[in-house]
């Protein structure tokens, strides 16, 4: 009698066995759910979760994501902390909500345009027809605006702003916006004889060709 | 052309070699970050080959040469990277999306409504749950991409995309010469980095704010940007 409880125990034991490494769920033998056992049995899907008697599991399958996350860096629009932030300040930038990025950042970017070109307001503004605190308080804002519909670049012939692909010349535009003067069909230090040439840097594309479909990005060197 | 209405090379190159800061798209920035695995390199949203859908890219850890320093990168396990989406103009987010590896894998969530805006985030692990193994850094490895519900992921090393002549630049700030090249050096030729892209339908972000971008006044446009955070 003593043997037969023994045989029964470990038939029993080696059930459970097999429902614990297995995801075999419609097993007429499973044992019933008990949901807060900490083990996956019965009809469960995951640990004391899933099947018809116990809640449904966190679809994270048993990863950690919890915790708090604080901010370190941001990015919007290309260059911008770099370009006209000041090197000391640019942390505090990068951990700013943009909405804040004007009244905190707009008069420092304004001075650092001017280091860039003094005579930004003398030669006339930019192309957009942006004096430096217009200019300097649109790329405050350190947002990409997006548009729903259309084409998206972030400058062509037709369209301003409305998004960055890959091949976007974004470096050219921003030489242009700070030292190209008001005129984008005839920009200062444009000419072919004259030096220094600030408005574009002579690279115009990639090194490597984007792919028309996802990830688009070109593979790795 | 008028000379006299010339920029003033002179004084600007007197005060480039005093200007402080150095360029490349958002790559190494600032000191806080460079050099870490939040360090964000630059951002990217654009309409995909499915005019209906649009494609979000986040870039990390630039300057990646080819090699070991590819293979070995990785995405850190307690860097939270978050795209913002405000659909209203106000510049707070009315969606994110988050990624954030586990293992061999990324996971993301999202589109959602972010359970609090600004600087501090936690994962909505109530939200809508995507992953994809994260693809190798060899120039010959396969992208891996999963897609599910219309939306596409991948994530792993690629090319770095951003282009610009940056010693040419450090140069002119420097006042070691006066101008860029009509032909000029692609600093980050040859040069990788760490990506995340998503593709989704646009139907997933709403409708976007008319008179957000005033160069478009008539076109709903979303402000994007990107986040990356770290566990404390």
């Amino acid at each position: 009698m003593k043997k037969l409880f023994y045989i029964g125990l470990l038939f029993i034991s080696t059930l459970m066995f097999i429902q614990c490494s297995e995801d075999d769920n419609d097993n007429v033998i499973d044992p019933p759910a008990t949901c807060e056992d900490g083990i996956q049995n019965g009809n469960e899907t995951g640990i004391d979760c899933g099947g018809p008697d116990c809640p449904p599991c966190d679809d994270t399958g048993g990863l950690d994501f919890s915790g708090v996350y604080v901010q370190e860096d941001q990015v919007g629009r290309p260059a911008v902390s770099k370009l006209f932030v000041t090197f000391g300040l640019s942390d505090d930038f990068n951990t700013t909500i943009p909405s804040q990025m004007t009244a905190l950042f707009q008069a420092d970017m304004q001075a650092n345009l001017f280091a860039l070109n003094p005579d930004y307001e003398t030669n006339g503004g930019n192309a957009f027809g942006q004096d430096a605190e217009a200019f300097t308080t649109m790329i405050s804002r350190d947002v990409l605006w997006v548009a729903q519909t259309g084409t998206t670049t972030f400058y062509d012939e037709t369209r301003t702003f409305t998004g960055r692909k890959l091949g976007d010349d974004v470096m050219d535009l921003y030489l242009m916006l700070i030292f190209g003067g008001p005129d984008m069909e005839n920009p200062l230090n444009d000419g072919t004889n004259e030096q220094p040439l600030l408005i574009s840097d002579g690279v115009d594309s990639n090194d490597k060709p984007f792919l028309t479909s996802f990830p688009y990005l070109a593979p790795p060197f | 052309m008028k000379k006299n209405k010339l920029v003033s090379i002179a004084s600007i190159i007197c005060l480039l070699a005093v200007t402080p800061f150095l360029l490349s798209g958002d790559h190494i920035d600032a000191p806080g970050v460079t050099g870490t695995k939040s360090d964000l390199a630059s951002f990217y949203a654009f309409e995909g080959e499915n005019p209906n859908n649009l494609v979000l890219i986040a870039n990390l850890q630039g300057f990646l040469p080819p090699g070991a320093a590819t293979t070995n990168a990785n995405f850190s396990e307690d860097v939270l990277v978050e795209f913002n989406i405000d659909t209203t103009g106000d510049l707070i987010e009315d969606l994110v999306i988050q990624a954030i590896r586990r293992g061999d894998t990324m996971y993301f969530f999202g589109p959602v409504v972010p359970s609090t805006t600004g600087l501090q985030s936690e994962v909505a692990t109530f939200a809508p749950m995507n992953k994809v193994v994260i693809s190798a850094g060899t120039a010959d490895a396969e992208a891996i991409v999963e897609e599910n519900n219309g939306m596409k992921f991948f994530a792993g090393p690629r090319d770095d995309p951003f282009f610009f002549d940056l010693n040419r630049f450090d140069a002119i700030l420097n006042g070691e010469v006066s101008g860029f090249n009509a032909e000029g050096t692609d600093t980050f030729a040859g040069q990788n980095v760490l990506s995340i892209a998503i593709e989704l339908p646009k139907s997933m972000l709403g409708v976007g704010a008319v008179g957000a971008n005033p160069f478009e006044p008539t076109t709903p446009v979303y402000s994007m940007w990107v986040e990356s955070k770290r566990k404390q």
